[in-house]
């Protein structure tokens, strides 16, 4: 079965062709337009995918030398995402539909990230716990099968993604700051004295949430008490502290929520996801029940949705495309 | 044989229109407020089945190009380059300013069509009808309201469209004036309108695009944060 899979939720424009549950092409167009305003604006992320969708997706057809009338299925993302970005992609997939007759499922785009697993592990047993981690969305679910999901935790405030994004401004670096920030903090060193520490937060009442927040006003505060002389001299160490705190975070909700539902497997998905630090915390915490998709499958892409377009036709929950940009798995 | 399938998503109504060579053969209008998405493919999918048109057979598609809301105008054209993407379809962009100047019979006036583009500015043109054709005089134009009231004659045909916006203001000094229509009290059936320019600009190959190079015209260009909400908080 050929899946072409479309996802424009955010600032990335991807498109991926499957057949069933093995990539044949999966190309992303990341806009570097956002850099300048350190953070996505919406209405050039729209403009943007509008640019970009057709040639990205005669391009993945040109690769894997298909024509769409080959493709059985068409998956795009409908929520949840920035309004006027989702609705270029499912318009397109519409497009495709109007002309082809090939049928369009909507798929949230959180579930894209979790069936993102199914692409490099397709025998991995159920249940299992996903940790979904990105800019836009922290969250963890018990996963039953596909389609079948139960919220234990999500961020009461700031994605994670979306704090590394803020401090990376505050430390004055570029957006989207994730990577730089991971880069910066292994400057410390392990043997770094620690000059700041940045609290964890742990949210009474409801401790499989997380909370970032408090985490990213204390590095404000910590940034300017300090100065900036002391902060651009210290940034390296700042970093590693602000990192570490994040990842103490995810790391003891993944293990409390590993002990509360007995269940040992554990999928971090999401940008975040690609950070090495993150992984190697909760490998060391809850050994080899957790395990990763390559980072390529990690960030936004098309054959995420892509795959959980195609397991979900194999369970027969196939559903029109509605529009849903605040919706939740 | 040319089948040319009109759409306009540019405002409040989804408007879909059909012609075969020069020959006018349907159109459909909806007043659908923030759900072009949802519906355009059926629209499509409804005028082509109920005149026994397969999708393959059409070989042209006008679309209203802007300007407009700018999300209508991206579900339209997002729409249309997923319909081309078989890659034989030529697409004709057209100026939604000249197809809403239709709305209006303006008799030997000249008739300025305008749009409510919000922040007190208009998005305006001006037009000649000379027997049933109409040429334009003046290119689309985004600018303040005082600017566009400077630019109304006496004798002028004004059609309006506040895209669906219960709060403008920018017409309602026109309230008094002869001659004005607001495109809510007459409506204009736009893809049959986008569908006709398709017919009568047929043989000139200059007009016409591949719909990865069709693309709205916003006349707005985005320039800042300072312009526009900002980033994402």
């Amino acid at each position: 079965m050929i899946t072409l899979g479309i996802e424009t939720s955010c600032d990335e424009t991807a498109v991926a062709l499957l057949d069933d549950d093995r990539i044949l092409a999966n190309m992303v167009y990341s806009q570097i337009e956002h850099a300048r305003f350190g953070g996505v604006i919406p209405e050039l992320a729209s403009r943007a995918h509008l640019e970009k969708i057709d040639r990205l997706t005669a391009t993945v057809l040109k690769k894997t030398s298909l024509s769409i009338d080959k493709c059985n299925l068409v998956a795009v993302t409908d929520s949840p995402g920035l309004a006027g970005a989702l609705l270029v992609g499912v318009s397109f997939a519409l497009g495709i539909h109007a002309q082809t007759g090939i049928p369009v499922t909507g798929i949230n785009h959180l579930e894209g990230h979790i069936c993102a697993i199914f692409l490099s592990r397709p025998d991995i047993p159920l249940p299992f716990l996903a940790l979904v981690v990105s800019g836009g969305h922290t969250a963890m679910y018990r996963v039953d099968n596909v389609g079948k999901y139960s919220c234990l935790g999500q961020t009461v405030d700031d994605a994670a993604g979306e704090a590394f994004d803020k401090v990376g401004k505050m430390l004055g670096f570029p957006y989207p700051a994730g990577k730089a920030i991971e880069e910066e903090a292994l400057r410390a060193g392990a043997g770094a004295g620690r000059e700041a520490v940045f609290p964890v937060a742990r949210l009474s009442g409801s401790p499989l949430d997380f909370s970032f927040s408090g985490l990213k006003t204390a590095v404000k505060y910590y940034v300017t008490e300090k100065g900036k002389d002391y902060s651009r001299e210290h940034r390296p160490v700042i970093c590693r502290a602000f990192q570490e705190a994040v990842v103490a975070s995810l790391v003891n909700n993944c293990a409390a929520a590993a002990e509360k539902s007995g269940c040992k497997r554990i999928v971090l998905v999401g940008g975040v996801a690609c950070n090495m630090r993150l992984r190697e915390a909760l490998q060391q915490r809850l050994g080899d029940g957790v395990c990763f998709p390559p980072p390529e499958l990690c960030a936004d892409n098309g054959a995420m949705i892509a795959c959980a377009g195609f397991m979900r036709s194999k369970l027969n929950l196939l559903r029109p495309p509605h529009m849903d940009p605040g919706g939740t798995l | 044989m040319n089948w040319i399938l009109g759409i306009d998503t540019s405002s409040v109504a989804l408007c879909v229109g059909l012609f075969r060579d020069g020959q006018p053969i349907a159109s459909y209008s909806r007043m659908l407020k923030n759900s072009h998405a949802e519906h355009i493919a059926q629209a499509v999918s409804m005028l082509l089945d109920n005149n026994g048109v397969r999708a393959g057979d059409i070989s042209h598609v006008a679309i209203a190009a802007g300007p407009g809301s700018f999300t209508g105008l991206r579900i339209g054209f997002a729409f249309v380059k997923g319909f081309c993407l078989t890659g034989t379809v030529r697409v004709l962009p057209v100026s939604s300013l000249f197809v809403l100047a239709h709305g209006a019979d303006s008799g030997d006036r000249d008739v300025i069509a305008a749009i409510d583009a919000r922040r007190g500015e208009i998005f305006w043109a001006r037009f000649r009808r000379d027997a049933e054709a109409l040429t334009r005089e003046t290119p689309d134009t985004l600018g303040p309201a005082p600017e566009f009231r400077n630019a109304l004659t006496a004798g002028d045909t004004v059609i309006t469209d506040t895209m669906g916006y219960a709060q403008s203001t920018v017409f309602n000094f026109l309230a008094d004036r002869p001659n004005v229509f607001p495109v809510e009290r007459y409506p204009v059936q736009r893809g049959f309108i986008c569908a006709a320019q398709g017919a009568s600009l047929l043989t000139d190959g200059s007009s016409w695009k591949n719909a990865a190079d069709a693309m709205p015209e916003y006349l707005r260009s985005f320039s800042s944060p300072a312009t526009s909400k900002g980033p994402l908080q």
